[in-house]
């Protein structure tokens, strides 16, 4: 960058128009500004500042002052303020420049419009312009992001150490005022923009949190919680519900199988009751039996003579014989009828006592034998009638009955050995019955029917649960559906979230990467500036330390910056501007407020040799002390164009010459 | 080695790297001296979402 004019009207001591020329050239690279304090010198280090960067630069400049903070009004010329005021009409501020920068070329206006109402101040209009003329191209034009351009030309974070005080510039070299290098160091690497881009990352971090924060989540991580919850129950449930289910199954299958063995094993209760049944039944029989041996016993009676049977045959027989032969006496005494009848008696006596009906038919008989007597005939076909009798029914039915008796008593007699063997062998089982398996098995499925019971129970108990849990977990599932939405809202920030916190996380390992290599650039690159500005450094080494201090050492290791001649540190200091200068990749011109200070002649010597060479374009601001002999010497050669600068105390105001 | 220089090497050292990609842009957007820091804001949230998204 090169200044070539600038046009100052009604700014601070510069009443009016006013112009300078500050084009140099390779040779005469150095603008001389001569003046006493107060004339208006550095007036036009300002002037350029404000043009460049307008309120911003208006701002630096309070930047610390307090309460004493200026405004335009203070900047504008006094003696026009009064003119405005007195003529009550419209008044300008402006400054304008044209400079150069990579053979583009540019005109920068900053002009205000004001009036005055009542004596205060009112901006009527603010243009603050860049027309910028390209290398490669013969018209002008407007550039719409002047700051950007202007940024990219001088950096506003910068031009401090190219516009400055010299006297104030020293205090770099001052080992306490590291404070200064690191500000130098991070003002190159942009370290505002830097801090601003880490502020405004923060709070876009605060606003996604916000929004964050702002989105009806509930307890969307918990309700997704207990969903994964309620299905593992379910799940784990269903897997009981199984398992017991399948022990239920096998429980009942168990007792199933129990009750079929009861089934198969005869009950005891019935078996007593058989039991009890055959006694009946046995009781039965003997009583049948005792009646039966009633009868035999009887019909033994009876039949006790059998012996008579044969004889009573042979007498029918013989009867009959003598019948039919008819030797049958006329008459049949009646003592063969008692002999009759007493063998009668005999073979059914007892029959004939107990039947009345045979026994009055008996003595029917014997009356009618006794009545017909003397009829033989008669008597004896009664006779043989009572064989016959005798014979066919009585006797041989008597017989038949006594048989069948002992034929039903032995009947009975084997029914009741069956009975009792039955008996006892249904006791037999009732004894074996009563003890073991049955109670076993009972007791088992006592125990069996509990633990069912038990099992249904549990069952039921799993199943209400599984179903509260599948309610829930559907209230839950029509919950979260409304809030899938917005949770892919909040996963979406909370990735935005994520990410400004690695781009400031970077920022700041940028910030730091940068800074440790620029400081070693600078730190090289102000050594070699100075030893070449310097001849007297060359034995000199140079570092800025990991504390940003300036540190000196002579080739013995030792620490040498408190032996520098105000010459020499007046060289570190443009050599660590130059540095900066290169570091930042601009190269602007140097205006320096008097750059001799206070240096005594050798010193001045020293840094009237080394500014012409420090940089392209130089514009020395300068009172009148330091504008002498020495300087002078190796100053003008160096010098395109010297302005003294006067002042009119009346109008006070800045006179050029 | 200047801030330039810094930052090409750091341009070139971005490739797929999403953080840093979006760094630049931070860096870029943040170096707009026209645009007021509101509209920076709104720019950067926007470059975020915008790399936020391509990630999914």
């Amino acid at each position: 960058m090169k200044i070539n004019k600038i046009f100052i009207k009604n700014f601070k001591s510069y009443y009016n128009d006013n112009e300078y020329d500050l084009t140099v050239d390779d040779n005469k690279n150095v603008i001389l500004i001569i003046a006493d304090s107060g004339y208006g010198k550095t007036t036009l280090m300002q002037a350029i500042n404000w043009v460049l960067y307008d309120e911003e630069y208006l701002n630096r400049f309070n930047k610390g002052k307090g309460n004493n903070k200026i405004t335009l009004e203070n900047w504008i010329n006094s003696t026009y303020i009064e003119e405005i005021k007195r003529q009550n009409t419209y008044g300008e501020i402006e400054v304008s420049m044209h400079f150069e920068d990579d053979n583009n070329k540019y005109q920068i206006t900053n002009e205000y419009v004001f009036s005055f109402d009542n004596s205060t101040i009112q901006y009527e209009s603010h243009s603050h312009t860049l027309k910028k003329l390209a290398n490669n191209s013969s018209q002008w034009t407007s550039v719409k992001s002047l700051e950007s351009e202007i940024n990219k030309i001088l950096p506003k974070n910068i031009v401090q150490y190219f516009f400055f005080d010299a006297e104030k510039q020293s205090r770099l070299t001052d080992p306490s005022n590291q404070k200064l290098v690191r500000e130098a160091i991070y003002n190159v690497i942009g370290l505002k923009t830097l801090e601003e881009a880490e502020e405004n990352l923060k709070q876009i971090a605060r606003d996604f949190n916000k929004q964050l924060s702002a989105l009806p989540l509930g307890d969307f991580q918990k309700k997704q919680n207990r969903i994964v919850k309620l299905e593992e129950s379910i799940n784990q449930d269903e897997i009981e519900l199984k398992d017991i289910q399948s022990e239920i199954e096998e429980i009942e299958e168990y007792i199933i199988d129990i009750e079929r063995k009861l089934i198969d094993i005869p009950d005891s209760s019935n078996i007593q009751e058989e039991i009890d049944t055959l006694k009946k039944e046995k009781s039965q029989l003997i009583s049948e039996k005792d009646s039966l041996e009633n009868n035999i016993a009887n019909s033994n009676f009876l039949l006790t003579p059998t012996f008579l049977e044969s004889d009573l045959y042979n007498l029918k027989t013989a009867l009959n014989n003598l019948k039919n032969e008819g030797k049958i006496p006329g008459s049949i005494n009646t003592k063969l009828i008692d002999e009759i009848l007493m063998a009668k008696t005999c073979i059914c006596g007892a029959d004939l006592e107990k039947n009345e009906g045979k026994k009055a038919h008996i003595e029917q008989l014997k009356k009618r034998i006794a009545q017909q007597s003397e009829d033989s005939y008669k008597l004896l076909e009664i006779f043989v009638q009572i064989g016959s009798y005798i014979e066919t029914t009585d006797f041989n039915s008597l017989k038949r009955k006594h048989n069948d008796y002992i034929k039903g008593v032995d009947s009975l007699e084997n029914g009741i050995v069956q009975i009792e063997t039955k008996i006892k062998e249904l006791s037999e089982n009732l004894g074996d019955l009563d003890n073991k398996e049955i109670k076993e098995l009972k007791e088992k499925k006592d125990e069996l029917d509990i633990g069912l019971k038990k099992n249904i129970e549990v069952k039921g108990s799993i199943a209400q649960r599984k179903e509260s849990n599948e309610k829930e977990l559907e209230q839950f599932r029509d919950e979260l559906g409304g809030l899938a939405l917005k949770n892919k809202q909040a996963q979406k920030l909370r990735k935005m979230i994520d990410l400004t916190r690695k781009v400031e996380h970077e920022l700041n390992q940028i910030f730091h990467d940068f800074a440790e290599q620029i400081k070693r650039t600078i730190s090289t690159t102000t050594e070699s500036s100075w030893n070449s500005l310097v001849e007297t450094t060359r034995r000199l080494n140079f570092e800025i330390d990991d504390d940003y201090k300036f540190k000196v050492t002579n080739n013995y290791g030792s620490n040498a910056i408190n032996d520098l001649s105000e010459g020499q540190k007046q060289g570190l200091v443009l050599a660590f501007v130059s540095a900066i200068s290169k570091a930042s990749d601009t190269f602007p011109p140097y205006i320096i407020d008097m750059p001799f200070g206070r240096l005594g002649e050798s010193p001045q010597t020293e840094v009237a040799k080394l500014l012409p060479k420090s940089c392209k374009q130089l514009i020395l601001l300068l009172n009148k002390p330091e504008y002498n002999e020495i300087t002078k010497k190796y100053l003008q050669p160096k010098s395109k164009k010297t302005y003294t600068l006067t002042f009119d105390s009346n109008k006070r105001k800045t006179i050029i010459n | 080695m200047n801030k330039r220089k810094l930052l090409r090497d750091y341009l070139e050292s971005i490739d797929e790297d999403t953080t840093k990609q979006v760094t630049y842009r931070v860096l870029e957007i943040q170096r707009e001296s026209e645009m007021s820091n509101a509209e920076k804001v709104r720019r950067i949230k926007g470059v975020i979402e915008n790399f936020s998204n391509n990630e999914d």
